[in-house]
């Protein structure tokens, strides 16, 4: 872009923030009207890009920080690994609670997707928080793993369609040939962007995340389990996508990561991960002044395990 | 211009006080920014709540800023969002919401209008963290380009090249995607 025009952008951008109308600024400079007009749109665009939350989403959102907040006082650290579990599902019950108008029981049918999809799992995750022993809380675990299942079940037969739901299931992989898998009876579609951990082979544990779509659970991860797949004897793991795309292993929030306490102490534990910044060539910008302070200085990425922890090197505007 | 040095001191004692007026200084601020690249409410919202859960993480395990909130902040959001869309999770839903172009607009206009912003959304990813940034300050946060420039550290010069290159390639890629279409 040349200079001139480049001021002249400025300009008709300022025009466009004082209040001038599309046609009005243009008028400005009517030589250049016709290479101004799609880049004053895409401003406009831009503009408007940005949403509301809903009502009520902040307010919901601030009460779930403060509730955790509230947890994390009570449980001074270092904690042992019962307090802490004790503590998240203190507070996870007190966001469960303290939702007040949402009626935790209506919750125990939501589906993927739905407003109290969120709070079924924080009640869900309270409840395993508070198993008594090992074997109450894989009792739990098996329970929620089959509860997984029905809600793929039931938004397959929803009329409305499934929508695109996120879900995340847990069971053996009964078959791993081609792209058409088999976990626990459920058909899982493998494409090309289907992130592949462990050894995936026949009869080993996995997790699988993915979206329905037309009826059809299409896999974005499949992670084998800890233990599992030693003990699975089978066919090597099938490859219909880069191999060397696949090693990422990321416990990402759930389908709808409402903020309760649950998700605070997995997530951040597995924030040693950092996005991965060469999924797209970007191009080089070129302009040569220094930076001079980097308060928000986004070629300054957290490092690796910096990821909400790092040393911060900005102030405020 | 808020006193983050103050504030996070308060907060790192878990000062209930302190952390409402982060919570409320600073929500809709990093909503706008996460919103700028995720068109699906309920998800923007999700993960900006996400990024305050992980600021008491950070507080909890001693990690959190000293100083700038709002810098730390947005590096969190920008982590959180890479991982919504590493996930690679688009929502086949069109939702009608108030970034329709006008009240007035019909049904198809108005679907129409939401595609052409899931393309923004798409291009914007491919440009420079540099210019998502000087854009979404700009355009996002309605901020001036002195403002811009001051928040980035760069100058007022830099900004506007910033700026001009990135509406140049957006408006390009929407070309593009017209004459697909």
């Amino acid at each position: 872009m040349s200079e001139r025009m480049d001021e002249r952008l400025q300009a008709a951008l300022a025009a466009l923030e004082s209040g001038e109308s599309l046609d009005q600024a243009l008028a400005r400079y009517p030589e250049a009207a016709d290479d101004l007009r799609p880049l004053l749109q895409t401003a406009a665009r831009l503009r408007a890009l940005p949403g509301s939350p809903r009502p009520g989403a902040q307010a919901t959102s601030r009460q779930a920080f403060l509730a955790q907040a509230r947890s994390m006082a009570a449980a001074p650290q270092p904690v042992s690994p019962v307090f802490r579990r004790l503590a998240f599902a203190i507070g996870a019950l007190i966001i469960v609670l303290g939702v007040g108008a949402v009626p935790v029981a209506a919750s125990a049918s939501a589906l993927p997707g739905e407003p109290l999809y969120g709070v079924k799992r924080a009640v869900e995750f309270a409840q395993l928080a508070l198993a008594l022993d090992r074997a109450s809380r894989d009792m739990l675990e098996q329970r929620f793993q089959q509860e997984r299942f029905n809600e793929i079940k039931a938004l397959m037969s929803r009329p409305g369609g499934s929508g695109g739901a996120l879900v995340d299931i847990t069971g053996a992989l009964e078959s791993v040939a081609g792209n058409r898998w088999l976990v626990d009876g459920m058909l899982v579609r493998i494409d090309d962007s289907t992130r592949l951990d462990g050894a995936l082979v026949d009869g080993a544990q996995a997790r699988v995340q993915g979206r329905l779509e037309d009826g059809v659970l299409i896999a974005s991860e499949i992670t084998t389990l800890g233990g599992a797949a030693a003990t699975a004897t089978g066919t090597p793991t099938p490859t219909p996508g880069p191999t060397d795309t696949m090693t990422v292993t990321i416990p990402p929030p759930p389908a709808t990561p409402t903020p309760a306490p649950t998700e605070t102490a997995e997530s951040v534990e597995s924030e040693t991960d950092e996005p991965e910044q060469t999924e797209t060539q970007k191009p080089e910008d070129t302009e040569t002044d220094e930076p001079d302070s980097t308060e928000i200085d986004e070629t300054d990425e957290p490092s690796a395990t910096d990821d909400g922890d790092g040393e911060d090197d900005g102030g405020d505007d | 211009m808020h006193d983050d040095h103050r504030l996070l001191a308060r907060a790192r004692q878990l000062d209930p006080e302190a952390l409402a007026e982060i919570h409320d200084t600073y929500y809709p601020i990093i909503f706008r920014h996460i919103s700028f690249r995720v068109s699906d409410t309920q998800a923007a919202e999700d993960l900006t709540s996400e990024v305050f859960i992980r600021l008491l993480a950070a507080l909890r395990d001693r990690h959190a800023p000293q100083d700038s909130l709002s810098g730390w902040l947005y590096r969190v959001a920008a982590h959180v969002v890479a991982d919504y869309h590493r996930r690679g999770y688009r929502a086949t839903q069109v939702e009608l919401d108030e970034t329709m172009p006008s009240h007035d607009s019909g049904p198809l206009e108005m679907v129409e209008s939401q595609m052409v912003n899931e393309r923004l959304r798409d291009a914007i990813k491919d440009l420079t963290d540099d210019q998502q940034m000087a854009l979404d300050l700009r355009f996002g946060q309605g901020r001036s380009i002195r403002q811009t420039a001051a928040a980035m550290g760069k100058t007022e010069g830099s900004v506007k090249q910033l700026q001009a290159r990135a509406l140049a390639m957006l408006a390009k890629r929407l070309s593009e995607g017209d004459s697909v279409l």
